[in-house]
């Protein structure tokens, strides 16, 4: 089942050119270690790097077609060599030492289509051996009560184990732009320009190099000098450059394309590493480490550094559900379940009842009832008749509670069939703009599958969604969860949060992201003021699966309604209501001659009601 | 509900096992039902049958390894058994074995 995250849409609205750039087939390796790919039936290497000479000793044309042991005279990495090629293979204990041409190197190996990847890089002395860095950061971040506490002390640890001059950590944000939200310096940091709380534009990450990310590739890249071609054997026998034949995303050698080298030489790196932080096949956000010169760090470091990324999003998750007070929420919607099945057993209830002095009772506990829940109960009951439904308000406790559950500036539930309306709560567009966005769910918006989470959130709807200013104003948030699967549907709203935001550079003009400048790398770091608008605070995973439980909830209440457990007691003859309509889809009306007091008057019937709470295991724990 | 946990204690083992996907939103459950098996002192050692879990994603791995640390403060060691292929690979990837014992 696809994670809560991928209902989660806060893409880069517009493409742009250099989207496309084949980086995980580049074709190049970075000019610091060896690649060789081999095909692990004849245990031959079919592509190699053409620095293979320089670093090893060995040109690439009597590399290519032989076992990567023709390259490693030494006896003991040959060894090693071979039991990584021992066929059936499928795991190797990164990295294995090896030695040729008087220089130590570390192997690091993996399968990717079908084909053994080798890179050899130069051995180079950590920091720190990998058991007290692994220890170090375990402890630090558990440690942390906060997500600021979080986000400084892994940057912190970063630096701890990297000792490079500049640590960031940055995070994604709606409309694909990013905010770096720590940042540590060496003390003697050679890097002192602060970029904390720089926006950085949707601009700088191709999607092509977004999508080796989400597979929390590390990228290394410890000199800007360019790249070396991989080589294969030419149709001649002679070496030739691979081209695009070789998929090298899951590569730490893989080459840089030279708009990436331009980027950093103008930001003055000299080295630099990105740590993706993903959040279930999503990316969060990235640690990025800069050195001023060049500088490499070897595999047990970046592997204690990818180790303590796994730690911080699991951590953060913890820090952020109970920042937000995940549980206390969670207790609520479960509670407003519970009310809504009281609220519905006391419609029941008091319909069946007997007795004329019933007669003026009825319609206003039923009336009562419903106001407070009447958006979601199967059967409700309206003053003014069901075109006319009133709209929730804030202070009504059950209102109240329906924005709390997801911390919302405004909530909306759509009925439909006869007698559908919109119920609003708070600060939302119109009904009728409302129910416009309900229907666009399967074609501007996705569809709401089956078997999956049915939710969708959105922290800028206007990139999806073209409205006026009035619409991003109230909604540029939406957290939308179906209820059954008859189109009603709970939605939630979060207003437009424009944020001053100062910008790493001016951000790109649509044009210039649809022109060869993106090609180029960019120069411009210049503090640069200009506001982020079209988004809303951003809803948290928590938050999303909260909303799907609720709406998922409601909707089981609502088809046990319709199942006939027992018989159901007679009605009270003579009724003025129309208890025709007490299926679960249609509603119940009050005639308006009829209208009750107002619900102030009848504090018994309140929430004094509640019911137990439904079943804690229908619920999955975000707290 | 996206994953399901079952306990068994026996003795100074406890075997725990899980069902369905290990993401970022099932870990606190995971966590929660863990809880009294850390907290138990005749407990040494926690068998994790990874057997019903279809998919890991990163985050999980990083709550395994924190799991791991709160285990080893406890004096117990934790191990996970019979991960299909997916997981397995994505265990290799995340260097878990470096931390725990994965078999």
């Amino acid at each position: 089942m696809p994670s809560i995250r991928t209902h989660i849409w806060n893409g880069r609205p517009a493409p742009c050119e250099h989207d496309t750039l084949p980086i995980a087939r580049i074709g190049t390796v970075q000019p610091h270690g060896v690649m060789m790919v081999v095909v692990p039936e004849t245990g031959a290497v079919e592509h190699v790097s053409a620095n293979v000479e320089e670093i090893l000793g060995v040109p690439a044309r009597l590399a290519l077609g032989q076992p990567p042991m023709a390259c490693f005279r030494d006896p003991e990495s040959a060894g090693r060599l071979a039991e990584i090629l021992r066929p059936g293979r499928r795991f190797f204990d990164n990295p294995t030492p090896l030695s040729a041409n008087g220089r130590r190197f570390e192997a690091i190996c993996h399968l990717r289509n079908g084909r053994l990847f080798i890179e050899i890089e130069p051995y180079v002395d950590a920091e720190h051996d990998y058991q007290s860095m692994v220890q170090a950061a375990m402890e630090q971040i558990a440690r942390q009560t906060t997500v600021a506490g979080l986000y400084d002390a892994a940057a912190r640890m970063m630096h701890h184990c990297t000792r490079y001059d500049r640590v960031k950590l940055y995070k994604w944000l709606s409309h694909g732009n990013g905010v770096v939200v720590a940042e540590h310096h060496a003390p003697d940091s050679k890097l002192p320009a602060s970029f904390l709380g720089y926006h950085f534009s949707a601009a700088d990450t191709p999607e092509t190099a977004k999508e080796i990310l989400r597979t929390g590739k590390t990228r290394q890249k410890p000199t800007q000098r360019g790249s070396v071609p991989l080589l294969t054997r030419g149709p001649d026998g002679e070496p030739a450059p691979s081209g695009d034949a070789v998929d090298m995303t899951d590569c730490w050698l893989r080459g840089i394309h030279p708009c990436d080298n331009g980027y950093n030489r103008n930001l003055g790196v000299g080295s630099n590493i990105i740590f993706p932080v993903c959040m279930d096949n999503t990316l969060w956000g990235l640690f990025v480490v800069h050195n001023k010169e060049e500088k490499f760090l070897n595999y047990d470091s970046r592997a204690v550094i990818e180790q303590m990324t796994m730690m911080f999003v699991s951590r953060l998750i913890e820090l952020e559900a109970n920042e937000a007070r995940m549980g206390e929420r969670q207790q609520l919607a479960m509670q407003m379940i519970g009310t809504i099945e009281g609220a519905q057993a006391m419609l029941a209830a008091t319909a069946a009842a007997r007795g004329s002095h019933l007669q003026a009772v009825r319609p206003h506990a039923m009336h009562a009832v419903s106001r407070h829940v009447a958006a979601l109960a199967p059967t409700y009951v309206s003053a003014n008749g069901v075109d006319a439904a009133e709209p929730g308000r804030p202070e009504d406790r059950f209102c109240a509670d329906l924005l709390r559950v997801a911390d919302a500036d405004g909530a909306a539930v759509v009925r439909t069939g006869p007698g559908g309306h919109v119920h609003l709560v708070g600060s939302t567009p119109d009904a009728l703009t409302v129910r416009g966005l309900a229907g666009l769910f399967g074609t501007r918006l996705p569809a709401f599958e089956e078997g999956g989470w049915r939710v969708f959130a959105t922290d800028a709807l206007a990139d999806f969604v073209p409205g006026g200013a009035e619409l991003r104003r109230v909604a540029s948030g939406l957290l939308a969860a179906p209820i059954g699967s008859r189109g009603d549907m709970v939605m939630w709203f979060r207003r437009e949060r424009v944020v001053d935001a100062v910008w790493a550079g001016r951000p790109p003009t649509t044009a210039e992201l649809n022109s060869e400048a993106m090609f180029r790398p960019r120069s411009d770091f210049a503090a640069h003021r200009a506001p982020l608008a079209g988004a809303s605070r951003p809803w948290l995973e928590s938050e999303v699966l909260l909303a799907a439980q609720f709406a998922a909830a409601v909707g089981e209440f609502w088809q046990r309604q319709q199942r006939p457990a027992a018989p159901p007691p007679a009605p009270a003859p003579a009724t003025p209501l129309a208890f025709g309509a007490m299926e679960p889809d249609q509603p119940l009306v009050v005639d308006q001659a009829q209208e009750p007091e107002p619900v102030g008057t009848m504090p018994a019937l309140g929430f004094g009601f509640m019911p137990a709470p439904v079943a804690p295991s229908r619920w999955t724990s975000v707290g | 509900m996206s994953i399901s946990v079952s306990v068994q204690a026996n003795g100074p083992q406890a075997s725990v096992t899980l069902r369905g996907t290990l993401d970022s939103m099932s870990q606190a459950m995971l966590k929660q039902q863990l809880e009294p098996v850390l907290a138990n002192g005749s407990v040494s050692q926690i068998r994790l049958d990874f057997s019903g879990v279809q998919s890991m994603e990163a985050a999980s791995a990083g709550m395994l390894m924190m799991l791991s640390h709160t285990a080893k403060a406890r004096n117990k060691a934790i191990g996970i058994v019979n991960a299909n292929a997916a997981v397995l690979a994505l265990m290799h990837k995340a260097n878990l074995g470096k931390v725990l014992s994965i078999q």
